[in-house]
């Protein structure tokens, strides 16, 4: 694990990401998957990550996002956790379609890797004008934004 | 054709609305879940929040239209809830009844019961907070609960 470069999360803003052909792997569940990997900031300690996901398609009969699933690391690097994002809500923010997810981020992580889950832990629902509802189609790739929240260490 | 509109168009209308976590902001969130429950396949009720410090944020009435528009008058209430920011401020609470058509709302006008309320509270870190409360022809009440269903006051 310590050969994966951790990239910086800012905080106070969405730091745009997302997984391609390109992404690293990690096995996980025995199975192989694209992550991309983040760093808390120094002397900050996280409490909620929040996770825009975008839909590959407006066209929400055939819609399918990056259903998240965060890993979570201690200081050494050691796995703490999986948490997948829960809570979804349809993404409402202005040109972009998708939705918004959040996962509690275990006291002592100071490090991350976000990759894409297979749905079994629950997908978001969107609710559409006529009384249907669609559920999201887990993609093994796709666009999402990341923001942390928490607090300054004392 | 008609259905890729609606679905862009409603995503898009979606768009619209501001978020009750302020530019810039990394504090710790909450979550705030509205409720709603069906009286009748047409009639429900619904308690939500309307405001954080007077600015208006979505809620789940606006969600429930917006899920049933093109139904005529069949009602079914979608779940919704959203992240605030931590801290101290005053939530306006509503309760109100809704019908799936506005005719049916005026012609049970007498029974649209609705109620309002602020509550000022600073919610803690990463807790689930609920609005809850009753409409009926003798009590009227909006509140918010823990997650725990301790009341707010």
């Amino acid at each position: 694990m310590s050969e994966v470069t951790f990239r910086p999360i800012p905080l106070g803003q969405d730091l745009e990401l997302g997984l391609s052909a390109a992404s690293p792997t990690y096995e996980i569940g025995g199975k192989r998957r694209h992550f991309v990997a983040l760093k808390i900031p120094d002397g900050f300690e996280a409490t909620a990550i929040e996770i825009k996901s975008y839909l590959t398609t407006a066209f929400l009969p055939r819609a399918s996002a990056v259903v998240p699933e965060l890993v979570f690391l201690d200081a050494n690097h050691r796995v703490l956790d999986t948490r997948p994002a829960e809570d979804f809500e349809v993404l409402r923010e202005f040109g972009r379609s998708g939705v918004t997810g959040r996962v509690n981020v275990p006291v002592t992580a100071r490090y991350f890797m976000v990759m894409a889950g297979d749905g079994s832990r629950g997908v978001p629902v969107i609710h559409r004008g006529g009384g249907s509802s669609y559920r999201v189609n887990p993609a093994a790739l796709g666009d999402f934004s990341v923001r942390v929240f928490g607090e300054q260490r004392k | 054709m008609h259905k890729l509109f609606i679905s862009v168009a409603l995503l898009a209308l979606a768009g619209c609305a501001t978020s009750p976590i302020p530019e810039g902001y990394s504090g710790p969130i909450a979550t705030i879940r509205d409720s709603a429950s069906s009286e009748t396949a047409n009639r429900a009720q619904f308690f939500f929040l309307s405001e954080i410090d007077g600015n208006p944020v979505k809620n789940v009435l606006g969600a429930t239209r917006q899920a049933n528009s093109g139904r005529g008058f069949s009602l079914n209430t979608v779940p919704f809830s959203r992240s605030v920011p931590a801290k101290q401020a005053t939530f306006t609470i509503e309760g109100k009844i809704d019908y799936g058509a506005p005719i049916q709302a005026i012609i049970n006008m007498g029974t649209v019961y609705s109620v309002q309320k602020k509550v000022t509270f600073a919610p803690q870190s990463n807790r689930t907070y609920i609005v809850k409360g009753t409409l009926t022809a003798n009590r009227r009440d909006v509140w918010i609960e823990d997650d725990q269903g301790k009341r707010i006051e």
